[in-house]
């Protein structure tokens, strides 16, 4: 005990408060032969902070992680973790922890065993190594686990099992490369509700690696995008929704997907307005900031599902007419494809929405809700 | 229902005829000389070299005494010899090639160059070395010695050892190693607490393919050793005399030098096919 005691004490503060781990990446670039897989990477993550980093396949997320773990080496750019450059040094003394996606479970130890490495690598005595096992197993669930081999665990419970092994030695940051991407989609929602729980218990920084975009912004205090290796944007996740900066991200983040039409941008008697071929949109009252930003004329409109309102009767405003083309109940929502003209656009409506195919709507979009991006820069405009 | 049935159709009975008469055909192939070999050794001496063969005799241990007596052919002394050599080659083997497989399955040591040449080493004749070699150990006061029989078992088993054990290591995710650093471990940690035991059939492997080869090695010991580091294999050749060959007792002593590799094998086959079938690890 006496030794657990101490081990901890390195990680408290000068006012007895818990040091959480800081993380920041300064102008980080990574290639593999002619492939940039990180490119010029600036990236902070607070004290105590879930980050998540949200990304595509390939675009460059497990190579970050693996340069913060210190397994590989940055071509360009500074590590710092609690503000000690960490560059140089090896990944045993930088106090991270890695969950791999693959989980990269010992095979040839027992489930107790894989806990307990990293403890025995700090060589605490067996019965403080025992204690801790025990009360990480319980808290994960696995206590009845602990004498198996990984080959005879299930998916979920390699997962449980490795996250044991990471958050064990109570980290400075710990590092999760798609934890839930091998699991099935009951038990990944399960998860996601018990990363939130783990992370109140651990208070230790998080970086969270995903593909998917609901994990992201549901469990992220704030949002990473990246994509061929570049951060796009990096942000909250109620900013990364409703603000956008970019065309990826608009198409990326939300389920179902933003609405995105290809626009021409025309000057007609002093109206401003984007021509989509079958409706335009009148954006005169964005004129200014589209005359500064745009690089030309081809614009995109964006609009999110649930800003698109439909009604029987024709409102107010600009609305157009279009036809009901599928409706797909995904309760509590129902996601409605109507068709103008030849588009087709994606609405949310209500659960008690009722239509068939070919009906008749009117649809209105909201006004503040819309967004413009510059087709060929795809950067935001509005 | 009896369509579906592969035993009854006939097309089957055949392959399964073919197989039988191939495995046959491999199985008389390779045990004949073997029964002869065992055969002979217990034969009384007028009925080994007479035609037809003769398959109903007495069965007597004499050429075995005879064998054991025989100063020609020191075959106690070629027994200890070559347990000695085997064992302190695959001493060396085992480690050295471990090390040197996992640089390559890891760093890529000389871009598959400095691999390939080692291979290479495995091409070159050693009837072609001989000379050199005999020159070199003679200066180094080490004819007729064990050691220098170790050194060129050793060279001449590494290059396959390596090759073999490379494949193993490919094997292993690098993933495991790489967590098991940021755990906490330094890269020769990672390779005796995480790698080594992975590869355990491989090792095993290695070391069973290293004694079987020194122990059959024949060549250098033939001409490197004359009395104090003759290996079984030399001795056995002892009964090859001025006088003629002997049969009974060289068979005798081929029976002896045979014995314990064939104890040998019936012990670790079970871990040679587990270590060359291995793969699954994940």
């Amino acid at each position: 005990m006496i030794e657990i005691a101490k081990w901890n004490s390195n990680r408290l503060g000068k006012d007895g408060q818990e040091i959480l781990g800081k993380v920041a990446l300064k102008g980080i670039t990574k290639r593999f032969g002619d492939k940039t897989a990180v490119n010029k990477l600036d990236l902070q993550v607070a004290d105590g902070e879930f980050m998540c980093l949200l990304g595509p396949s390939g675009a460059g997320k497990t190579t970050t992680f693996r340069m913060i773990a210190g397994v590989e080496r940055p071509d360009e750019g500074e590590i710092y973790i609690d503000d000690v450059l960490v560059n140089q040094l090896p990944p045993k003394d930088r106090d991270i922890a890695m969950m791999f996606q693959s989980y990269a479970l010992y095979p040839h130890k027992t489930v107790y065993e894989n806990i307990a490495y990293p403890l025995k690598k700090r060589g605490l005595s067996d019965s403080d190594i025992k204690n801790r096992v025990n009360q990480v197993a319980e808290t994960l669930g696995i206590s009845s686990l602990l004498d198996r081999l990984p080959k005879q665990l299930s998916g979920g419970e390699k997962q449980r099992v490795a996250m044991g092994r990471a958050i064990i030695r109570q980290p400075k940051a710990l590092l999760l490369d798609e934890p839930l991407t091998n699991l099935d989609a009951k038990l990944r929602e399960q998860m996601r509700g018990e990363f939130k729980r783990l992370r109140r218990e651990l208070k230790t920084t998080i970086i969270l690696a995903t593909p998917d975009q609901l994990e992201a912004i549901s469990m992220g205090d704030r949002v990473a995008v990246m994509d061929f290796g570049n951060l796009l944007q990096f942000d909250s996740p109620d900013v990364l929704y409703n603000h956008p900066t970019n065309l990826f991200i608009a198409g990326f983040v939300g389920s179902p997907a933003m609405n995105l039409v290809e626009c021409t941008l025309v000057d007609t008697n002093g109206r401003v307005l984007l021509d989509a071929g079958d409706f335009t949109y009148d954006v005169s009252r964005f004129k200014d900031q589209i005359k500064q930003q745009a690089t030309s004329s081809e614009l995109t409109l964006g609009i999110r599902p649930e800003h698109i309102s439909m009604s029987r009767s024709r409102a107010d405003g600009e609305c157009y007419e279009a036809e009901i083309y599928v409706v797909e109940p995904a309760r509590p929502d129902i996601v409605v494809e109507i068709r103008v003209g030849k588009r087709v656009l994606t609405a949310l409506a209500p659960e008690t929405f009722r239509a068939n195919m070919g009906d008749k709507v009117w649809i209105t979009f909201d006004q503040e809700k819309i967004h413009i991006f510059d087709k060929k820069t795809e950067n935001a405009i509005v | 229902m009896t369509m579906t049935s592969s035993k009854s159709s006939p097309t089957s009975l055949v392959k399964k005829a073919l197989i039988y008469l191939a495995v046959a055909v491999i199985l008389i192939a390779t045990l004949t000389p073997l029964v002869w070999m065992v055969a002979t050794s217990i034969k009384p001496e007028p009925d080994i070299l007479v035609t037809p063969p003769r398959f109903l005799f007495t069965p007597t241990l004499d050429h075995y005494w005879f064998a054991l007596a025989s100063p020609e052919a020191p075959l106690v002394r070629g027994l200890y010899n070559s347990l000695i050599i085997s064992l302190a080659t695959i001493a060396l083997v085992v480690p050295i090639s471990a090390l040197a497989a996992y640089g390559f399955a890891r760093y890529n040591l000389g871009g598959g160059h400095l691999q390939f040449y080692i291979l290479t080493v495995k091409m070159f004749p050693p009837i072609a070395a001989i000379i050199p070699f005999f020159v070199i150990f003679q200066n180094l006061n080490l004819l007729d010695n064990v050691i220098s029989l170790i050194i060129l078992n050793t060279l001449f088993n590494l290059p396959f050892a390596i090759w073999l054990l490379y494949g193993f290591f490919k094997e292993i995710p690098t993933d495991l190693e790489e967590s098991a650093m940021i755990e906490g471990s330094t890269r020769f940690e990672v390779f005796r607490e995480i790698v080594l035991p992975l590869v355990a059939p491989g090792l095993a492997v290695t070391a069973i393919f290293s004694i079987l080869f020194t122990w059959n090695e024949f060549l250098f010991a033939f001409i490197l050793t004359r009395s104090q580091a003759v290996t079984l294999t030399v001795a056995v050749s002892g009964f090859w005399t001025h006088r003629g060959i002997l049969w009974g007792p060289l068979s005798a002593a081929a029976t002896i030098c045979v014995i314990p590799m064939f104890i040998f094998a019936l012990i670790i086959q079970r871990y040679i096919v587990r270590g060359l079938t291995f793969g699954a690890i994940k």
